[in-house]
């Protein structure tokens, strides 16, 4: 799930849809007509185009193997949506699990099959291709020109984002989903990571700069607010670190009930954190903490578990729920927590 | 129910995956197949009696006929009939526990494959709810998943590994159950027709290969992979069972021999070749001696007649005198 303005845009199973939160309504969905295929990767929204790859369809019974595409749309006026191109399956052997990046007219798309790749964001035209050592499920992150990579194959890497030239790799003891944080004020890279750490590397070098521990995986970015680090593990704890040493802020970590996968949202003091709740009972929590302290505010707990990144757009902070029980989408007032609206998207013939 | 489902077939396979995949080092396809051959060898025991019972239950078809025309109006004499052959109807139906046990293997390595694999976000998540402490996940990922040509989350592009699971199966079935005899075609036309399970066994020749071949069009290659060398332990299994099972015949062919001999030749005569067959009963005891006690129990009833020919023999001898 990603925002936009006053727009939301989901990939959720079947299809994409964007929802225009100021008028509570859906605006449009799009589903591949032929194929149907499922999606994952939230889509990369930049100047009215979405840059999105699949989940991949099944050749059918007789043909084994998978075709996996990229897909470039334009959004026109905001109300409908238009296929630009499409790859044909060219690109990637595997699916595609994160976001792309946007930087003018290129396309930074990050693939299972261990590889990133810059495309024209207008035409799908290949401009080079990185190989990592592991699969890449998160977002590539671009500043002045290079273009950080976290992936599961434990490295992270700088790549020149005009040619895809390894700039420096560092290679870290667990892999990586998380996508890597940017403070250039400070010089750093933030990377949580399946080691139980969250390290800290300077962004020209890759050199480590210092460690934050947890106690357990972190599987998403940290947020960064105000000199201040927030990250979450797969043990529902929530920390607070200085963005520039490491050292804890928070007397002792927050705990929320349940694994958490998406990343802390901070906002006006207070920080969002949807977690995967109580995994026998099948439902999903989104708690506010108070940013200064780590102390509970207020809490919501949903259908469905959240895996996804709560987006915060037009005073409301929206979840996705991983499945749909009775809703897709969620809203929460900021404040005080109370549910201001949901959406559930009514099963439709699929299609442009 | 899904709950037992995890805890006893799902958590323990991932786990033992897992710990396998860091023991070799981080290889999982090796892995793989020592948990096939563990698996196997776990169901050894319970295969190899379906397997004799499938052969003897096959061979002892005419006189099973026999008697059930005889006393289909009696089922109680039946029953004692068959008893007296050493036929059990009930062992029919144990003969499918081994098919049985290893469905909830079959359908485990699918889920687990997915798992261990991890190749999406909600595999590895659903991963790290199910693996035991003492399983260093973090060292293990990422698990690598290719060999040779293949991905072995994703099915077979090349085609080869279905062929290979098919062939493979095919050969398994035909050792693991009985063929049919030559001559059973001239002295019962149209038998298959009126013994099902023979006309069963003979369908299931052709037909599950060819089922699980296809099966492995869509499987993930591990799948298709654990299918093949499982059928490979089959096929050694099933040779190793024919092979005990026509030493055992030799040893009855030698009783019924004896029992001729014994009729016949004169005591000293039997005394003497009783030494020798017993010696080569011993011997074939030992080349047999853990395939089963029904052989044992057809050895000692050859030496028990031979004796009781000896000590007839002996009165014989005395009454003479």
């Amino acid at each position: 799930m990603t925002a936009d303005d006053q727009f939301i845009y989901v990939a959720y199973g079947p299809a994409i849809l964007s929802y225009d939160v100021a008028n509570q309504q859906e605006v449009w969905r799009y589903s591949p007509a032929e194929t149907n295929p499922p999606f994952f990767a939230p889509p990369s929204v930049q100047d009215g185009r979405i840059v999105i790859g699949d989940y991949g369809v099944s050749g059918g019974f007789l043909s084994p193997g998978s075709t996996y595409t990229l897909y470039g749309l334009e959004i026109v006026d905001n109300r409908t949506v238009s296929e630009m191109w499409t790859d044909g399956g060219e690109l990637s052997t595997d699916r595609y699990v994160g976001e792309s990046t946007q930087v003018d007219d290129v396309a930074y798309v990050p693939t299972s099959d261990f590889a990133v790749l810059a495309v024209d964001a207008n035409t799908g035209q290949l401009n080079w291709r990185f190989e990592a050592a592991g699969a890449i499920w998160s977002q590539p992150i671009y500043y002045e020109g290079t273009l950080y990579v976290t992936s599961l194959g434990k490295s992270v890497y700088a790549l020149n984002a005009e040619t895809g030239d390894v700039l420096w790799q560092t290679p870290l003891v667990g892999a990586m989903s998380a996508a890597p944080v940017l403070n250039p004020d400070a010089q750093l890279l933030y990377a949580g990571n399946y080691d139980n750490k969250l390290h800290a590397l300077d962004m020209a070098t890759g050199d480590e700069k210092w460690v934050a521990e947890a106690a357990n995986w972190i599987w998403n970015a940290p947020a960064l607010d105000d000199g201040r680090l927030y990250y979450a593990d797969n043990d529902g704890f929530v920390y607070a670190v200085d963005a520039l040493d490491g050292s804890p802020i928070w007397e002792k970590p927050a705990q929320v009930a349940g694994p958490i996968q998406a990343s802390p949202v901070y906002a006006d003091g207070r920080l969002y954190v949807a977690s995967t709740g109580d995994p026998k009972e099948g439902t999903g929590l989104l708690v506010a903490l108070d940013a200064a302290t780590g102390l509970q505010q207020w809490q919501q707990t949903t259908d469905s578990p959240l895996f996804t990144t709560p987006v915060i757009v037009d005073n409301v902070i929206v979840v996705a729920l991983g499945q749909i029980v009775n809703d897709l989408l969620i809203a929460y007032d900021l404040e005080t927590g109370n549910q201001q609206w949901s959406y559930n998207p009514t099963p439709r013939e699929e299609g442009n | 129910m899904s709950e037992i489902w995890n805890l006893f077939i799902i958590n323990p396979m991932t786990n033992a995956l897992l710990w396998l995949t860091g023991t070799l080092g981080g290889n999982f396809i090796l892995a793989l197949i020592i948990f096939t051959i563990i698996t196997r060898v776990i169901m050894l025991p319970l295969n190899l009696r379906q397997q004799r019972s499938m052969m003897k239950t096959q061979e002892m078809q005419p006189q099973i006929k026999a008697i059930q025309t005889k006393y289909k109006d009696n089922p109680q004499k039946m029953q004692e009939e068959f008893a007296k052959i050493g036929y059990n109807p009930a062992d029919t139906l144990t003969g499918c526990l081994p098919m049985v046990a290893t469905m909830p293997i079959l359908f485990g390595l699918f889920q687990v494959l997915r798992l261990v694999l991890g190749t999406t976000p909600q595999a590895l998540f659903e991963l790290t709810q199910r693996v035991y402490p003492w399983i260093d996940l973090t060292k293990l990922l990422p698990i690598d998943s290719t060999f040779l040509w293949l991905n072995l989350g994703q099915p077979d592009p090349l085609y080869i590994l279905p062929v290979l699971v098919f062939a493979t199966m095919f050969l398994q079935t035909k050792m693991t159950t009985p063929g049919k005899k030559k001559d059973d075609g001239k002295k019962h036309k149209g038998k298959d027709e009126s013994d099902p399970s023979a006309a069963m066994s003979q369908s299931m020749q052709y037909t599950m290969p060819i089922m699980f071949g296809f099966f492995s069009l869509s499987f993930a290659s591990g799948l298709s992979i654990y299918f093949i060398l499982s059928n490979l332990v089959g096929i050694g299994q099933g040779w190793y069972t024919r092979r005990v099972m026509a030493k055992e015949k030799e040893i009855q062919a030698q009783s019924k021999k004896l029992q001729k001999m014994g009729m016949s030749a004169s005591s000293d005569e039997a005394a003497a070749m009783d030494g020798k067959e017993a010696t080569a009963v011993s011997e074939t005891q030992v080349a047999a001696k853990d395939a089963d006690s029904a052989a044992s129990d057809s050895n000692g009833s050859a030496q028990q007649s031979s004796r009781k020919k000896k000590k007839q023999s002996k009165r014989k001898k005395k009454s003479k005198r």
